[in-house]
């Protein structure tokens, strides 16, 4: 079965389809006067609001704090602001995955439906079915329910693709791009045992840390092909929390091929977060790097690469038929229910998801998550070609990474511990099958 | 008399308010935590012992219990010799004493998360300074934080970098308070500086060395930071240490009964060592 992320999510399209299409101009002034705080984490999408916020605050009257945090931090505070009991912030950003479930779960986040079905407050030409419903289905709870409400509007996403340094390709591999993933991780290796300590295959997250989720899940999924997935199990249950398959041949297989780039890694790996990796790819010392399409970007930037112009850009290697499969994730942007300026804040969120702003932002983030965005001049002109390609084949095939579930980080933590012990040599079958029993042992 | 008494009360009973509500409000708090499955939800529900049965019953916990006693262990015995050792070294140096105490004080300075991700780029065995310089005179540096039994090791190198200068100012100002007159009876009586250290200077110096000890084995058994920072508590879980467990298991598993619970049996377990270093230091005052 072929995974189109556009056809993904009926239940959310159904349920938003009466909302996406209100009929009358708003009043942009209607909240003038009033003060806010956005919350966000620092990352392009961040840079992209601060260049615009005045115009926001001059269309509408509203003051906007922006309280930004460096990625390691924002999460916790993010919580906890959204948690309190006293208002902290009037509008968030937040992984559009199990941690927008938990709030959910906690009763912490206001539904975003009604205001998108109030002509009053929403423009008629928002047009919520310009994103993916495969994207919005990481916000849409309850889960898979028909009347499930929408939590999040996708801001930026990431799909997880294949980067290659051009010049190690060419030095190592007689220019040849490996085809298929079993061909990626032979020529990973191959690169590593011929750099003589300065050039390495692949550079990978491979610290024991759940921020490897995104990127290992998508690598599961190529070698899970196009067989059925179920939200909110995902990949790794046979449609019910009591059916864990850990240990399937198809997961082992997906869990080994992580395993196999990190064993060409550098010496220390298996402590890289995803800023090591990158950088690690950004200096030139890596063949390959597999992981989310929005490094893309920052690779063709001088300040803060030395491969600019030499990376090439594609989807996942197959691993069953001809097509590459991948995961999406994507950032979102939600208001707390212990906000006392809703209204002022939807406007905010409004504004910051519109066509105009997303595609601005885009150029920041290489992930705009609107469809009109990507058939957008300026969109394009602003990003590299081969980028552009590669991610919009590889959104054809790519489904949502997000298991809704609460404490899934912990079983995440233990995938990765499984993979890090494959990648130090342990048989990867005998590996998934204790890992089965850890984590049926952790779900009772 | 008592008037004066009276008044001294009165002027400390702010501080002392404050410091209880600080100190007592918390840990109040995290033993009644412990005792419920909340999730940062908005409800929780009393679950008896539950959270302790986990915490004591939990292969991880015990890993990572064992894995904080090897790093307190290693990291307060080479801390404190390495402090002591230089605070005798230094005791001798009559010119440029100052300078090097404040040179040597400046790990102490930075906090440890900064420690962590510029260590980590000097260990880095591509990129970084020190395996460049182990090669310059032929030596193969090994993957520091990437690989198991180097990991930890990395983990107690950093912290004696950082944290050898609190060993060494403290012992450092206890030895330059010691009375002249042992030193000078013994120089007389023509003993060896091994004799006057074993038989002079470490027996006045050991309530102070129990204090040194006390105070880096209480700060090592918290050890959070540096590891968080650099290995995240791998690679597969050979830097797991009880902090960082409790962390995530309060704030990304978000149990936080069962993380309070891991806190209160890890205070108890550091109150207990106290009072024993505590009774040490009291024996020896008082033998009888």
């Amino acid at each position: 079965m072929s995974i189109k992320w556009l056809l993904g999510g009926l239940a959310t399209a159904s349920a938003l389809s009466v909302a996406s299409v209100p009929a009358l101009a708003i009043d942009w002034k209607s909240q003038s006067g009033k003060e806010i705080t956005v919350m966000a984490s620092e990352n392009p999408w961040t840079n992209g609001l601060r260049e615009h916020i005045s115009e926001f605050e001059a269309a509408t009257g509203i003051k906007v704090n922006l309280s930004a945090f460096a990625e390691d931090l924002y999460s916790d505070r993010m919580n906890l602001a959204v948690r309190s009991t006293e208002p902290v912030a009037d509008a968030y950003m937040v992984q559009m995955d199990s941690a927008l479930f938990e709030q959910w779960k906690a009763e912490a986040v206001e539904p975003l439906s009604p205001y998108i079905a109030d002509a009053n407050k929403t423009e008629a030409a928002y047009e919520v079915s310009d994103f993916p419903a495969g994207f919005l289905q990481g916000a849409s709870f309850p889960v898979g329910d028909a009347a499930a409400q929408l939590y999040s509007i996708p801001i930026s996403f990431e799909t997880y693709t294949l980067f290659y340094n051009k010049d190690l390709v060419a030095k190592y591999l007689d220019g040849k791009v490996p085809a298929t993933m079993d061909e990626l991780i032979d020529a990973a290796a191959k690169v590593s045992a011929a750099g003589n300590g300065d050039d390495f295959g692949a550079t990978m997250r491979g610290k024991l840390s759940a921020e490897l989720v995104d990127t290992m899940t998508g690598i599961v999924f190529n070698a899970w092909g196009g067989d059925p997935i179920v939200l909110p199990q995902n990949v790794w249950f046979d449609g019910d929390w009591s059916k864990p398959r850990f240990n399937d041949p198809k997961i082992t297989k997906g869990l080994s091929h992580y395993a196999g780039l990190l064993k060409s890694g550098p010496p220390s790996v298996l402590s890289y977060g995803w800023e090591d990796a990158s950088r690690f790819f950004a200096d030139g010392h890596a063949a390959f790097f597999v992981d989310a399409s929005v490094f893309g970007p920052s690779f063709e930037d001088k300040a803060s690469s030395k491969v600019v112009g030499k990376v090439g850009y594609a989807p996942l290697p197959p691993v069953i038929g001809d097509v590459g499969y991948s995961g999406h994730w994507s950032w979102g942007i939600s208001i707390p229910k212990n906000s006392e300026k809703k209204d002022a804040a939807w406007l905010f969120v409004q504004w910051a998801t519109g066509k105009s702003m997303t595609t601005e932002f885009g150029k920041k983030t290489g992930g705009a998550p609107r469809l009109s965005s990507w058939t957008d001049a300026g969109y394009k002109a602003a990003l590299n070609p081969d980028y552009i390609a590669a991610v919009q084949t590889q959104m054809q095939h790519t489904r949502p990474t997000s298991v809704f579930r609460e404490g899934w980080s912990e079983t995440v933590l233990q995938i990765v511990n499984t993979i890090q012990q494959i990648a130090g040599g342990a048989d990867p079958q005998e590996s998934t099958n204790a890992l089965q029993e850890e984590v049926a042992a952790t779900l009772k | 008399m008592q008037r004066k008494a009276y008044r001294s009360y009165w002027l400390l009973a702010p501080a002392l308010i404050v410091l209880a509500l600080n100190t007592f409000y918390p840990v109040i708090y995290s033993v009644y935590l412990s005792f419920t499955d909340w999730n940062w939800g908005k409800t929780s529900n009393f679950v008896g012992l539950t959270n302790f049965i986990t915490v004591l019953t939990k292969a991880q916990y015990r890993g990572a219990f064992l894995n904080t006693l090897v790093f307190s262990v290693s990291a307060v015995v080479i801390e404190t010799l390495l402090g002591l050792g230089l605070a005798l070294a230094i005791n001798g140096i009559t010119r440029g004493a100052g300078l090097i105490r404040t040179l040597l004080l400046m790990p102490l300075m930075v906090s440890g998360i900064a420690v962590s991700l510029v260590w980590k780029v000097l260990l880095d065995p591509t990129q970084g300074v020190i395996n460049y310089l182990l090669s310059l005179i032929g030596i193969e540096g090994p993957a520091w934080l990437g690989t198991v039994p180097w990991a930890m090791p990395s983990i107690i190198m950093i912290d004696t970098w950082w944290q050898t200068a609190f060993s060494f100012i403290i012992l450092s100002s206890a030895l330059k308070g010691l009375p002249a007159e042992p030193f000078e009876a013994a120089r007389l009586e023509g003993t060896s500086s091994w004799q006057t250290f074993r038989h002079i200077t470490l027996p006045m110096l050991k309530p102070v060395l129990i204090t040194v000890i006390i105070f880096r084995t209480v700060d090592t058994l918290k050890v959070f930071d540096i590891i968080f920072g650099t290995t995240g508590g791998g690679p597969l879980r050979a830097t797991e240490v009880v902090q960082t467990l409790a962390y995530q298991t309060a704030f990304k598993f978000h149990r936080f009964g069962e993380s309070a619970a891991i806190s209160v049996v890890f205070s108890l377990i550091i109150l207990l060592l106290c009072l024993a270093y505590l009774r040490l230091d009291t024996d020896e005052k008082d033998p009888s």
